[in-house]
């Protein structure tokens, strides 16, 4: 278990490292002075010139890079050009107002789709499985800024239920992160159960288990059981997505939180925010795979025995 | 029983047969652009901005579906954006299938070292959300339809690596395949006699579902100002644009989302049945 876990940490090691020697050349790839682009047009040279040495620019590419590892192993992520901030500043701060909204997105969308997929499964083939199937279509071919829209419409705009623009307030948090959001988790999410579902309801340990004439709760526990290592991969994997979705929701409903950081800082061609956005983000959801494959080796002891014997 | 599966049937193939009528809409539309819409797609006037549509008080016949903030013809906006779609779905979804094809077949087939470096590279790919990815790629370049079709393709390949990956894996240890090695057939022929012919429904199917994604895609980035540019008429950019006036006239909000829900809906829903045709 030790050398499993030693090993994907070292891969996952790698990974950031190769990621974030991506993001740092691929950003410094771009033509023109930074410097003279964060300064008025008019601004004199020697200040352009001033401005260059302060932010370290003159120095050659490979010195940069050497600062900038030198920097991420110090918990540095460099300043922002636009709001002269340390960016991981930034980032604690922008960050509780995602995770609220991403937490409980991922719960409301859980909430709804594990007892629908569970209801297709075993009603398969019904007249409710397709039903719910092509729900859960619909809910995959809805654009979420387009729905978050609309319903700004008609509960802010027509019946002024709800506030437009989301604060942290649980109010503000209604039409985002419990209506809008979660559609777009929705249907993996569903599919994912009804099918694990059907597969773990056909194995043998649950044939057996209803040839001994158990009671029907403790079947559908020994199955959710075997639904359950598939599904938190899953939710492991959808983080990605989600910070996507919830990107597009904050600008939406014009909440704070990492999404709005990071579509500011692109529009004001803010790079070293937008590099320190993207290594972050992308550091989370490795940690986070991680943590998924870790936590279903835990539950499932088959994976392990793979691992050790690959 | 028999008349139960007989009207299934038929149900699913008129639900289906809308689906196919919808996507032949929407690619009529994209390539007669020009000659389906009444107005220029760009042509504004400031005296018949916000007119509303045909089927509201003060709608007209001239301008059936209303016109938007600058006086410029909703419907006519409508059709060019499904060109844009239609663009950008066929552009990317054609780079990503080539590459990560391509990728999967190489990896599957030779193995070793190759194989190792290439999933790697997924791995990478992979650590990336997604969405940071094209935005990081987005800052860098100045957005057009061109890159957007290039960021999107180059992001989207990994869906394809893996399963042709997994696929050839399974594939090349089987019997015919070993006999054509046997035989003295090259690695080129092997591929391109026996595994593609195989591995072009999983292909077909991929590409059909990662068309509507990147339709859905291609409308948020718009949305948020760095996909199409305005003035060119995208579902999203007119969303974009039109929101200042969504309080005055819901039709511009409502509009373009719908256009761009049906036919993801009908490409959806068609992978679906694609999938269950080849029995993937």
């Amino acid at each position: 278990m030790a050398k499993f876990i030693l090993r994907r940490l070292l891969n996952t090691t790698f990974v950031v490292l190769g990621l974030s020697t991506l993001v740092f050349f691929v950003l410094r790839v771009i033509p023109g002075d930074p410097a003279a682009l964060l300064l008025p047009p008019t601004a004199p040279k020697e200040a352009v010139d001033a401005l260059r040495l302060s932010l370290g620019l003159d120095q050659p590419l490979y010195i940069q890079y050497v600062r900038f590892l030198q920097g991420i192993l110090h918990g540095d992520l460099g300043n922002s050009y636009r709001l002269k901030l340390p960016a991981t500043a930034l980032i604690a701060q922008n960050l509780p107002p995602t995770f609220q909204l991403a937490i409980t997105s991922l719960l409301v969308a859980i909430i709804i789709a594990v007892p629908l997929g569970i209801l297709a499964a075993s009603r398969r083939g019904s007249a409710l499985d397709v039903f719910i199937q092509n729900l859960a279509l619909l809910c995959q071919s809805t654009p979420i800024f387009w729905l978050g829209l609309v319903f700004i419409q008609v509960f802010a705009v027509k019946l002024r239920v709800l506030p437009a623009i989301s604060g942290t307030k649980l109010r503000g948090l209604v039409m985002p992160a419990m209506m809008t959001l979660p559609v777009a988790l929705l249907p993996v999410l569903l599919k994912t159960t009804r099918s694990e579902y059907v597969k773990a309801s056909q194995e043998d340990f649950i044939r057996t288990a209803q040839a001994l004439g158990l009671p029907r709760w403790r079947i559908l526990v020994y199955t959710l059981r075997a639904v359950l290592v598939p599904l938190i991969t899953l939710i492991g994997m959808q983080f990605g997505y989600l910070l996507g979705g919830a990107m597009i929701v904050e600008y939406v409903f014009a909440r704070p939180g990492i999404g709005s950081l990071a579509i500011g800082a692109v529009a004001a061609r803010d790079f070293p925010l937008v590099q320190a956005v993207v290594i972050f983000t992308s550091g989370v959801f490795l940690i986070i795979n991680l943590i998924t494959d870790i936590t279903y080796s835990f539950l499932d002891p088959r994976i392990r025995y793979q691992e050790a014997s690959a | 029983m028999t008349f139960r599966l007989t009207m299934e049937k038929i149900r699913d193939n008129l639900f289906l047969s809308v689906c196919m009528v919808i996507l032949l809409a929407f690619i009529i539309s994209a390539i007669f652009a020009p000659f389906l819409s009444p107005h220029s797609p760009y042509d504004t006037d400031i005296y018949r901005r916000l007119l509303p549509p045909f089927w509201e008080a003060n709608g007209s016949t001239q301008y059936l579906l209303g016109t938007d903030g600058l006086g410029r013809d909703v419907l006519s906006r409508l059709i060019y954006g499904a060109r844009i779609s239609l663009t950008v779905g066929m552009g990317a979804v054609l780079i990503s299938a080539f590459l990560g094809t391509f990728i999967g077949l190489c990896a599957g087939f030779f193995g070793g070292v190759i194989d190792q470096i290439l999933m790697r590279l997924t791995d990478i790919q992979l650590g990336f959300p997604f969405f940071m990815f094209t935005i990081v790629l987005l800052t860098v370049l100045e957005p057009s339809l061109l890159t957007i079709i290039i960021v999107l393709g180059v992001s989207l390949w990994v869906s394809y690596a893996r399963v042709i990956r997994a696929m050839v894996l399974s594939l090349r240890t089987q019997e015919f395949v070993l006999a054509a090695k046997v035989l003295g057939a090259s690695s080129f022929r092997i591929i391109r006699k026996y595994l593609l012919p195989l591995i072009f429904s999983q292909v077909l199917v991929l590409a059909t579902l990662q068309f509507a994604d990147v339709i859905l895609i291609e409308g948020s980035l718009s949305f948020l100002g760095i996909g199409i540019q305005p003035p060119t008429p995208s579902w999203g950019t007119m969303l974009m644009e039109g929101r200042p006036y969504f309080s005055v006239q819901g039709s511009l909000a409502l509009l373009p989302g719908i256009a761009m829900l049906v036919s993801v809906l009908a490409l959806a829903r068609i992978a679906d049945s694609l999938r269950g045709i080849f029995g993937i």
